[in-house]
């Protein structure tokens, strides 16, 4: 394992804020860490990286424990913090050299780096311009950047996306799964449920400092697949068809809000053909019609009775 | 060493491109103000003609050497620097000396002439008032010239030479209170103040460099690096230093070559001076930052902190406290580093120039050890 952390404890006052958290993460995964603001994984990754101290557990990290290895340790590790970690009076370029060069890198090979991180993080032609007059999606592609300038094994994001617009989401989205597929390993924080879902191998559900669930998308999502649902569009609105669908056997619930039509029904009935003819029996018709699958929110939502973004 | 200098560089490069403190507030600001308060108060620090010093005369001595002085004593030129004032008793002028009616009692005693001829060792007792130190040292210095005549007169004396007080016009040695030499004129005395007032707005540099690596997202990323703690910690002091000794050596050579401002004859004495004041003021701004924990509290505090010492040391004018609260002036580093820098500058007793940096080297330790304590309280 790349990263593996034993029964990780840690407390403000009477504030568990981790719980007894063990993760298991391989080399070469996105590893998600899935959780409404305040669930712990901003604490989980101040702990990997030893910046918060660990009350109890232990965290191992290349094989080699943190404790007492952080410099070593952290040499291999690139993170993109939630807040920007830039300064606004170095220009992009230095930035880059600066943490560059704090992690040991010099000379020719620096220059190299600031300038691959530049073209990857698409921001080559702003290289001598201060993040100050950078947009905001600018200043997360430098974040980004300052965390891969020393070509790390192991990239922590937390919350990389929050608070940008769709194009430099996308551009950010992009490059960790290009960092993928370059070889490294993720670990990423999101209470997006759809960038965990889009990018993420593996993902950890959190709440209130606890892993509740942890497993491939598809293993997660077995957790909650005890029922299928479907959504009709129909033509005419039909108050009766409701308690009509609700009488075939399988249909465990079904409501109408304006004229589309949800209906809930036991996993593997197969009694879609007796739903869409219940409708056009009722002098109605089908417009569109579609099945949902369980997603990670839907399995957060069953886990805990919350939403993700409460 | 290479890690704290690559901090050190790139916190000096934001400090460099950060003009409105840099240029502004650390350079222009305080050389605006000594210029506008050196010209515009330059009347007040004007030396003005000294008054005779009144001094008490008590002449027991009816010989040849007793008349020697009576006569040197009202001469003209004497005259327009003393007021002598006969005495009685030595009693009596003591009783003068501590009313303050006099600043000091010349006595001549009974035998002087005969002790003088006689090749004895004579004294002229001359007593002084503690507290007017400018006055005593003018009869000091007058009644050593008539003395070292009388020497001489003395020699000739022994070799055969009419007695005669020898010297009879200009025995008595020019000692002129230049105000260049002894005391500073208003763009002088603005020119220290102001240098040690925007010394110690480095604290705020401090405060928000050492706020920014300890209580800011890019500083907890530089400690995610393989950095080690007190590197970061060793790097932004180093830069702070670098950067207000700078501007302090820029305010020092621009009021020298512009104001043509008097900085003394030991120049490594007052880089030193000023050295130690800029790191009290990092070291200030560092533990105001750590126990605040918020670099806008922090900032705001120092700021008014800079202007009540500023003001306390005597930095915009001269504050006189009353004698029992002088010992105030003593709370403010400023004040400190002021009194070490004039009496570099202006040959004041070296003594207390070396106990004012004694002083603010504890005060260095304080800050530091402060800050370095709440340093590990931050990182949980």
């Amino acid at each position: 394992m790349l990263v593996e952390t034993k029964n990780l404890v840690k407390r403000y006052g009477d504030v568990l804020a981790v719980d007894n958290v063990n993760l298991q993460i391989a080399e070469g995964e996105i590893f998600g860490l899935l959780g409404p603001n305040g669930a712990g994984k901003t604490t989980i990754i101040n702990m990997l990286i030893g910046l918060t101290k660990v009350d109890g557990g232990e965290i191992a990290i290349f094989g080699k424990k943190v404790n007492g290895n952080r410099e070593d340790v952290s040499s291999h590790i690139g993170i993109v913090p939630q807040e920007l970690a830039i300064y606004n009076d170095l220009t992009a370029a230095e930035n880059l050299a600066f943490f560059g060069k704090l992690y040991g890198i010099k000379g020719k090979l620096l220059q190299e780096r600031v300038t691959e991180a530049l073209e990857f993080t698409g921001l080559s032609d702003k290289r001598k311009i201060l993040p100050k007059k950078f947009s905001g999606g600018m200043k997360r592609r430098l974040n980004i950047a300052c965390a891969i300038v020393h070509q790390p094994k192991l990239i922590i994001m937390d919350e990389p996306t929050v608070g940008i617009d769709p194009q430099s989401r996308n551009h950010i989205l992009s490059s960790v799964q290009e960092l993928h597929s370059q070889g490294s390993t993720i670990i990423y924080t999101s209470h997006y449920m759809e960038e965990v879902e889009e990018l993420c191998t593996r993902v950890a559900i959190m709440d209130e400092g606890r892993i509740i669930a942890q497993g491939n998308k598809d293993e997660l999502k077995e957790l909650v697949s005890f029922e299928d649902r479907i959504v009709v569009e129909v033509s005419t609105v039909n108050f009766t068809l409701v308690d009509e669908i609700k009488r075939i056997g399988g249909v465990t619930d079904c409501f109408l809000a304006e004229n589309i039509l949800t209906i809930h029904m036991a996993k593997n009935s197969h009694i879609i053909g007796r739903v869409v003819d219940a409708i056009t029996g009722a002098g109605t018709e089908v417009v569109t019609l579609s099945a949902e699958k369980p997603t990670l929110e839907s399995v957060f939502l069953t886990l805990t009775g919350k939403k993700l973004r409460d | 060493m290479s890690r704290i200098l690559t901090i050190a560089k790139y916190i000096i490069l934001q400090h460099l491109r950060n003009l409105g403190i840099t240029l502004g507030q650390m350079l222009i600001f305080p050389i605006v103000v000594i210029l506008i308060l050196g010209m515009a108060l330059s009347p007040a620090f004007e030396e003005r003609e000294l008054d005779p010093t009144r001094v008490g005369y008590l002449n027991e001595d009816t010989g040849v050497m007793g008349g020697l002085v009576d006569d040197f004593l009202s001469r003209g030129e004497i005259a327009e620097l003393l007021e002598v004032k006969a005495v009685p008793s030595r009693e009596k002028g003591l009783e003068l000396l501590k009313d303050g009616e006099i600043s000091a009692l010349i006595h001549i005693e009974a035998d002087y002439s005969e002790q003088v001829l006689a090749g004895n060792k004579a004294e002229i007792k001359l007593t002084g008032h503690p507290g007017r130190q400018l006055g005593v040292a003018i009869v000091e210095t007058i009644m050593e010239s008539f003395t070292y005549g009388g020497n001489a007169t003395y020699a000739l004396a022994a070799m055969g030479s009419q007695l005669e007080y020898a010297p009879a016009f200009g025995s008595i040695e020019e000692h002129t209170v230049s105000a260049s030499g002894l005391k500073p004129n208003a763009m002088g005395y603005y020119a220290v103040t102001m240098l040690v007032m925007m010394a110690m707005y480095g604290a705020i540099y401090a405060a928000y460099d050492m706020g920014q690596n300890y209580m800011e997202p890019v500083g907890l990323r530089v400690m995610s690096t393989p950095v080690r703690p007190w590197e970061q910690y060793a790097g932004t002091v180093l830069a702070n230093l670098v950067t207000v000794y700078l501007q302090a050596l820029i305010i020092i050579a621009f009021t020298y070559f512009a104001f043509d401002v008097y900085w003394g004859p030991n120049l490594p004495l007052i880089l030193l001076i000023v050295f130690v004041h800029v790191t009290l003021a990092v070291g200030l701004g560092t533990m105001a930052v750590m126990l605040t924990r918020d670099i806008a509290r922090a900032s705001g505090l120092l700021n008014i902190l800079v202007v009540a010492l500023t003001f306390l040391a005597g930095g915009y004018f001269e504050v006189n406290l009353p004698g029992s609260f002088q010992w105030g002036q003593y709370l403010s580093p400023n004040f400190l580093a002021q009194t070490a820098l004039f009496n570099t500058i202006y040959g004041g007793p070296r003594n207390e120039t070396l106990v004012m940096l004694a002083a603010m080297a504890g005060i260095i330790l304080v800050t530091f050890t402060v800050s370095m304590l709440a340093q590990r309280r931050v990182v949980q």
